[in-house]
């Protein structure tokens, strides 16, 4: 079980998020959406420990650590001066994978410099590397931006067959997709966080824009 | 033809000097005519150095990003080999001036093969190091230390030729120094949290991939000390791993700051003939660990 309670994130004198009690208690998919600044990156971020905030997140009762999750950002930081394929291995021997997967989700050109791919082939590169391992958790920050129909399709079906083993959170602006995918949707406003389950996604966009 | 050669020979030195900033043109000219004038009076001495020029100019061939502009140019082979020429006026104005018609003639036909060097010659290559730091092959890449390794190769074979051991020391303490480079980069925070070996393990797995990768340079400098008979001086080549292994554990001591680990290592590294900084190694140690834990949140 995913345990979040956030007592309080702020920037300086800003309050981000407040009083955020979160349980996740099955695997699945799970949606986050909220307009842009309201916190879903900033509430990954405290999940990962990327960033300090008031209050505990634990997995299964133990401390969450970031080696167990695999955490795909809106526009991934690579390195590049590396080339696809030395960036699996780096990843592979970061977190001591045995496995020599050579069939990766998505096909990119495994000996050009990373600095010469688009947006899209650099998520795809960073994608295939974290896919490498398995993990307990998948967080993806809007993991659709940035790729083209048929991988967005590849995408989804890969997180559907995680999801029967794995929590996968994702955050988006596509609201059909998640409507389609998820198990709960949330609504990161205000500071807060309101849960809907698949009987109330029609009420998910009069919460968002006040309707 | 020579419109192109202008523009050429103005873009790259526009990157250093303003324009109209003659001021500063003339100080750079001034400064290679003094230069040209020292290396005159030691020609003998300094020749080797001049060697430099042709690798700079084998760096700009390698770099260059305007071959498929030029290339649409019946001649950009004549325009490149133009430039080069332009670019090592001073090394063939002194060879020109000690009468070494060979050297010139040589120096010549090296940077018109280098003209050749493209895209195809100069795709990505594949470094065997370890990967555990990525900086071992970022570094080498981007500041092309590899091109390092045959010049100080031919700096050992000068020293031995003209019986100058300071050469030799020289030739260490650059290796010091190349294998210090990658351990002065800064991985990026989320790789250190994302890795599976956390606080001392992450340590040694680091000293480890120092230990493995330092090999593929020193190996080939060891061996022409060996070639030579230099023994003496090889001996000293395993302690050069001292170098990266400490600079890593004050890169991790003083992670976010960069110039406080930089000066540290100074101090530490100018302190090592009176011995006392090595009984600051476990401190140094145990201090890195405890910031690496941190970094992790374990």
């Amino acid at each position: 079980m995913l345990d979040i309670q956030i007592l309080e994130k702020k920037f300086g004198s800003k309050v981000i998020l407040e009083n955020i009690n979160l349980q996740i208690l099955e695997n699945g998919i799970y949606g986050f959406v909220g307009k842009n600044g309201q916190g879903k990156t900033t509430l990954f971020k405290c999940i990962l420990g990327l960033t300090d905030y008031e209050g505990k997140i634990d997995f299964n009762s133990k401390k969450l650590i970031l080696n167990q999750i695999a955490w795909c950002p809106t526009e991934p930081d690579l390195y590049d001066e590396l080339t696809a394929k030395e960036f699996y291995d780096f990843y592979r021997e970061l977190t001591n994978s045995k496995k020599p997967d050579d069939n990766f989700l998505f096909d990119v050109p495994e000996n050009q410099l990373l600095k010469n791919f688009s947006t899209g082939m650099k998520k795809k590169t960073y994608l295939n590397a974290i896919f490498q391992n398995e993990h307990q958790i998948y967080i993806l920050d809007e993991p659709f931006n940035g790729l083209d129909l048929e991988s967005n399709y590849v995408l989804m079906n890969f997180l559907k067959q995680k999801s029967q083993h794995s929590i996968v959170l994702i955050s988006s602006h596509i609201l059909e997709v998640l409507y389609a995918n998820c198990q709960s949707i949330y609504v990161v406003k205000n500071q807060n966080i309101e849960k809907f389950t698949q009987e109330n996604y029609q009420l998910i966009e009069k919460k968002l824009f006040d309707l | 033809m020579l419109k192109i050669l202008k523009y050429l020979i103005l873009i790259r030195f526009r990157k250093i000097f303003a324009k109209d900033d003659f001021f500063a043109i003339g100080l750079f000219l001034l400064a290679i005519s003094v230069l040209g004038y020292f290396f005159q009076i030691n020609y003998q001495k300094n020749v080797v150095y001049l060697a430099v020029f042709l690798i700079q100019i084998i760096a700009i061939q390698i770099d260059r990003n305007d071959k498929d502009f030029l290339i649409l140019n019946k001649n950009f082979r004549i325009i490149l080999f133009l430039e080069y020429v332009i670019l090592s006026l001073p090394i063939l104005v002194l060879l020109v001036l000690n009468s070494k018609l060979y050297y010139f003639l040589g120096y010549l036909f090296s940077i018109f093969l280098v003209t050749f060097i493209n895209k195809s010659t100069s795709k990505v290559f594949r470094y065997p190091f370890k990967m555990f730091d990525v900086f071992w092959t970022i570094s080498f890449r981007k500041y092309k230390l590899f091109l390092l390794i045959p010049v100080l190769g031919f700096v050992i074979y000068m020293s031995q030729k003209y019986n100058n051991p300071n050469l030799q020391y020289a030739v260490l303490l650059l290796l010091g120094i190349i294998l210090c480079v990658p351990t002065s980069e800064r991985e990026k925070l989320y790789f250190i949290k994302a890795s599976s070996y956390i606080g001392q393990n992450y340590l040694l797995q680091q000293m480890k991939t120092i230990c493995y990768n330092s090999m593929f340079v020193l190996f080939p400098i060891a061996i022409i000390f060996a070639v030579l008979e230099e023994f003496q001086t090889l001996f000293f080549i395993p302690l050069l791993l001292l170098f990266p292994v400490v600079n890593l554990l004050f890169k991790y001591v003083f992670f976010d700051r960069i110039i406080v680990h930089n000066i540290f290592f100074g101090l530490f590294v100018g302190g090592l003939m009176y011995g006392f900084p090595l009984l600051f190694i476990p401190i140094l140690y145990f201090k890195a660990i405890k910031n690496l834990k941190i970094i992790q949140n374990a």
